[in-house]
């Protein structure tokens, strides 16, 4: 793992985080998975259901859920088999607590 | 505040704003002085411009858009039936100046990809290193034989929210109990496409509670439509005979509209009515065109990876302009495009390739005034191409519970206003 620039001055916060959301690379691409998510689950309780203060273990549990429970018909079902379990942990790091 | 909370503000905002590899001295330093112009104000423009801000703080970013604010289509059937205020679809862009970001009241009237300048209606001339074209639809006049801006004063076609969504919500109520309602669906592709079959859900709505012995017709120029089988469930459940549905083959095809006898014509057949709703043909709106990013079909060709012109460098497309098949020209898709492209349009500001990634969509119809179903997908773009990922979407159960129609229909209220928010409160 190695973080340059401004980056270097953010790792105190980066630290107690996975590897794959504190390399640069990998934050674009979370900064372009979650642009899926933010349109319904905005900060701030404006949402369909509010992430806010969510663990991230939580939030992976729960989308590996949708993602798994083949009956579930609800949005989150269908658009959660579209994810691996590798965007998934993605995701949740990156809008999880 | 924990030092737990504090992290994971850092960790958002730094994954929000796409700053992984943009923070680099080098990259800093190349986006600095750049310009960005976008025209259009809707949900793409405003959701693009608003993150470009915040990822390029040093760069100067220009919105243009005429109107001194939007009104969202989405939720503008509920207007329609008389469930809803047209103030709740109106947002203005005081929060987007507060952000830096450089509001131009004014008409984009060209682009010249050359010399990278947009020319605006007040006489200005904005240069820019990179073009976000997000200027949703225009209304194809003339496309349908007698179908003009005269006509639509008489048959409506209120596919832009605004007068004429009220202009239909009035001759809605203003007509006599036991007429006829007639709407008519243009061939695909056009904006929102459960969109007319919502709305004949939610007038049947109103007509069954006002006039019950009101008709309503939806001629289609299309074989099938979106979410047809839990539509046209719901429509007999709800509203047993007083919606009729024709394909095209069908005798459902609109050929030709006479505004004066208030008839619409098929390929075989006359058709009056005492209202009647025209969804007319459509096309990107017309600055593509004058840039050049428009082709022979009126829309716009993109590479799916970075929304950039599939016919002219430097200029990028979002939003119902853009030929994004399978992903629809939603308001959802809109607002999502115009993150990723945003992200991209930074990465190749700062010298670096776009990044695919995998994209989302759903579409929430209300069916009546609390129940709705929805239609989702997920995509890839990668190599410049859209595809479905296989396995993934698909829409509401069919014979869902009323609890899981309703638990739909609030999900759809809580997601218009989070995407409201996020493009312009």
């Amino acid at each position: 793992m190695r973080c340059r620039g401004l980056l270097v001055g953010l790792l105190p916060w980066l630290a107690g985080c996975g590897a794959v959301v504190s390399e640069p690379a990998a934050i674009d691409q979370a900064a372009l998975l979650t642009a899926s998510c933010s349109g319904c689950h905005a900060r701030g309780g404006q949402a369909i259901a509010s992430l806010d203060g969510m663990p991230a273990t939580e939030l992976e549990a729960k989308l590996l859920a949708y993602r798994n429970e083949a009956e579930g018909g609800s949005s989150m079902h269908r658009m959660a088999r579209g994810y691996s379990a590798e965007q998934i942990a993605l995701i949740a790091r990156t809008l999880g607590e | 505040m924990t030092a737990g909370l504090t992290r994971r503000r850092l960790l958002a905002t730094l994954s929000a704003l796409g700053l992984g590899a943009l923070l680099s001295p080098a990259s800093q330093a190349r986006t600095a002085k750049a310009g960005i112009v976008v025209v259009g104000g809707g949900f793409g423009g405003a959701t693009a411009a608003r993150l470009l801000a915040r990822l390029l703080p040093a760069a100067r970013i220009t919105l243009v858009e005429a109107s001194p604010h939007y009104v969202a289509c989405p939720f503008s059937n509920l207007v329609l039936a008389g469930l809803r205020e047209m103030e709740a679809q109106t947002f203005a862009y005081s929060a987007l100046s507060g952000e830096g970001i450089t509001v131009a009241r004014a008409r984009a009237t060209d682009v010249d990809t050359v010399a990278r300048t947009v020319a605006l209606d007040s006489g200005a001339t904005l240069s820019y290193d990179r073009l976000i074209l997000s200027p949703g639809i225009d209304l194809h006049w003339g496309a349908l034989e007698g179908y003009d801006l005269a006509a639509a004063e008489r048959m409506p076609h209120a596919w832009k929210a605004g007068p004429q969504t009220l202009l239909l919500r009035e001759q809605l109520r203003a007509m006599p109990e036991g007429g006829v309602v007639l709407i008519s669906v243009t061939a695909a592709p056009f904006r929102c496409p459960p969109g007319p079959y919502e709305r004949a859900s939610l007038i049947a709505g109103y007509l069954r509670q006002h006039k019950p012995r009101a008709k309503l017709i939806v001629l289609d120029s299309n074989e099938a439509f979106s979410k047809q089988g839990l539509f046209q469930a719901a429509w007999r459940q709800h509203y047993g005979d007083m919606i009729e549905w024709r394909s095209a083959s069908n005798f459902g095809r609109v050929i030709r509209a006479d505004a004066r006898a208030m008839e619409l014509h098929t390929d075989f057949d006359t058709e009056r009515g005492d209202v009647i709703n025209v969804v007319p043909p459509q096309r990107a709106g017309a600055i593509a065109a004058r840039a050049g990013a428009a082709n022979a079909s009126g829309w716009c060709p993109i590479d799916a990876t970075s929304f950039e012109s599939a016919l002219v460098p430097g200029v990028h497309v979002i939003g119902d302009a853009t030929i994004a098949a399978p992903m629809p020209k939603s308001a959802f898709s809109a607002n999502q495009q115009a993150k990723v492209c945003a992200i991209q349009v930074a990465r190749l500001l700062a010298g670096m390739a776009p990044e695919p990634t995998t994209l989302a969509n759903t579409c929430y119809s209300y069916t009546t005034q609390d129940t709705a179903i929805s239609v989702s997908g997920v995509y890839n773009n990668a190599d410049g191409v859209f595809s479905n990922v296989p396995g993934a979407g698909g829409v509401s159960p069919s014979g869902a519970t009323p609890a899981f129609r309703q638990r739909e229909g609030r999900q759809a209220a809580d997601w218009f206003r989070a995407i409201t928010r996020e493009a312009f409160l």
